[in-house]
């Protein structure tokens, strides 16, 4: 009886299920955190008959056979990149990116990362940085005596010197596209790496067409909706419940027939 | 008496079949674009013979059950909304079709990704192909994928492709192949305005509440043919310590 392989597949399946689903909640309140999705492939099928068999002396032939699946695999674990609500704070340096595009930030080891959370922060030697002290590209440096601070909505950071009437242009900020932004792979801290899955990024600036446009003093909080993860966790738990309940049932199946007094 | 083990014996088989379909079902009841299973059973007549006597023209004959076969119930799960740009549930008949190494299969997973060249590709990483059965290429550049009221993909207004929905004239051609693909060797039609839904998957048709009764119906009726094994069984050891005493 294949029944109990199968219904274990079902329950592995809903435990990954579970996991995703905690660890969109787990994230419900961090900044540019894109919800992930499990989602489940049958896998093969045996075929006890094959369709096309004579069925009988007189001839007859099968129509469809008799196939019987042997139970569910994690397809993929997608991440949903849509644009999370972008909510006001009023600090300079946070910048949220309205449409497609993602920050690219040098890690200490020299390495790129890409990262949506755009609550940045100055360094003591004055680099744009992220909350983590990973300089932002393309490397903007303010002045110590920049009083004021205003990044436009192409990413062009100004400042105003103390004691100087004009604006001063620092830089503009920079976005990356990929082909497959969902097959980015991430590493904590709010960072994704480029894979082979995700192609090479396409370096571009704020506002030219498909890049998205820089909100300063916003951030984009997460695309997380509670109520829907809370449902998918009741959904998941039910579905992992009959799959235990499959089990038992085979288990008492087979021992009709263990028992049978003979 | 024979007969009557042979009989329960032939239902138990096919009922153990029968659990480990409804099994399939239950574990991919999250399982999206998945389509149920249903077994079907047929009586089979077999012969006894030599049979004949007093009252008895022929040979006896004893009917055993067997599973003729499983069909697929290819009804239209629900709508669930992922937001998904590249998300895509078929509302009505028809199936994508993905050009995997092993040739065409369809599916009605239209949970769809961009690789790393561009080309729209499914779960696995088979090209996805459009009504006229060519990949379909996205260029990033241009903007988010917006499907059309009239069925066609377009980046900032300009067409780059139709997805292509396929028929058949008889669903039952199709054979599983796993992974929410189906094989066919028949020529699928090219549906006639598909209607398609963005930002979608169909979930699976599995009716989780009635597997559930299912797998209890199964579970009962094997019980019973145990039963009828203890029963006969126990009704030729009694003709054996019956007729030894008399003896």
């Amino acid at each position: 009886m294949s029944a109990l392989n199968t219904a274990a597949t079902g329950m592995l399946a809903q435990q990954r299920n579970v996991e995703v689903i905690s660890n969109n909640i787990a994230n419900l309140n961090t900044v540019g955190f894109k919800r992930q999705r499990a989602e489940f492939q049958d896998l093969l099928y045996q075929t006890l008959e094959r369709p096309g068999a004579i069925s009988s002396e007189t001839g007859t032939t099968v129509p469809n056979g008799v196939q019987i699946g042997t139970g569910v695999k994690t397809g993929s674990v997608y991440r949903i990149v849509e644009q999370g609500n972008v909510t006001a704070t009023g600090n300079d340096f946070d910048i949220a990116v309205s449409g497609r595009g993602l920050f690219r930030v040098f890690l200490l080891d020299g390495a790129e990362a890409y990262t949506r959370a755009g609550n940045f922060a100055v360094s003591a030697d004055g680099r744009i940085v992220t909350e983590d002290g990973n300089e932002v590209a393309p490397g903007i440096i303010v002045p110590e005596d920049a009083v004021d601070i205003s990044i436009s909505r192409d990413g062009t950071v100004e400042a105003r010197i103390a004691g100087r009437q004009d604006l001063e242009t620092l830089g503009r900020l920079e976005l990356v596209t990929f082909f497959n932004e969902s097959g980015l792979e991430a590493i904590g801290d709010n960072l994704l790496l480029e894979t082979a899955a995700s192609g090479e990024p396409l370096i571009g600036n704020p506002g030219e067409v498909g890049f998205g446009e820089i909100l300063q003093g916003f951030i984009e909080t997460s695309n997380v909706d509670p109520v829907q993860e809370i449902t998918a966790l009741i959904a998941a738990q039910r579905a992992y419940e009959m799959n235990a309940r499959v089990i038992e049932t085979a288990d008492e199946m087979l021992s009709v027939n263990a028992n049978l007094q003979g | 008496m024979e007969n009557a083990i042979t009989a329960a014996l032939s239902n138990q088989i096919v009922l153990a079949r029968a659990l480990d379909i409804t099994a399939n079902n239950i574990a991919n009841q999250t399982t999206v674009g998945f389509k149920s299973e249903k077994a079907r059973f047929s009586e089979y007549l077999a012969t006894i013979p030599g049979n004949a006597g007093p009252g008895n023209a022929g040979d006896d004959t004893v009917s055993l059950v067997y599973d003729l076969d499983s069909y697929t119930d290819f009804s239209t799960g629900g709508l669930q909304q992922t937001h998904a740009d590249l998300d895509f549930a078929i509302d009505g008949q028809g199936f994508f079709a993905v050009d995997t190494p092993q040739g065409i299969r369809y599916t009605r997973d239209g949970h769809f990704e961009l690789n790393a060249f561009g080309d729209l590709v499914d779960r696995n990483g088979s090209p996805v192909l459009d009504d006229a059965g060519a990949p379909i290429f996205v260029d990033p550049e241009l903007g988010p994928v917006i499907l059309s009221p009239e069925g066609e993909l377009q980046q900032t207004g300009t067409p780059i492709a139709r997805l292509g929905v396929f028929t058949f004239f008889d669903q039952s051609v199709l054979q599983r192949a796993g992974f929410g693909q189906f094989a066919t060797d028949e020529i699928a039609q090219p549906a006639l305005n598909p209607r398609i839904r963005q930002g979608f998957v169909e979930t699976s048709n599995v009716a989780p509440v009635a597997s559930m009764t299912e797998m209890i119906e199964i579970m009962r009726a094997y019980e019973s043919a145990a039963q009828i094994l203890e029963t006969a069984s126990e009704l030729s050891r009694n003709a054996v310590q019956t007729l030894t005493q008399a003896a």
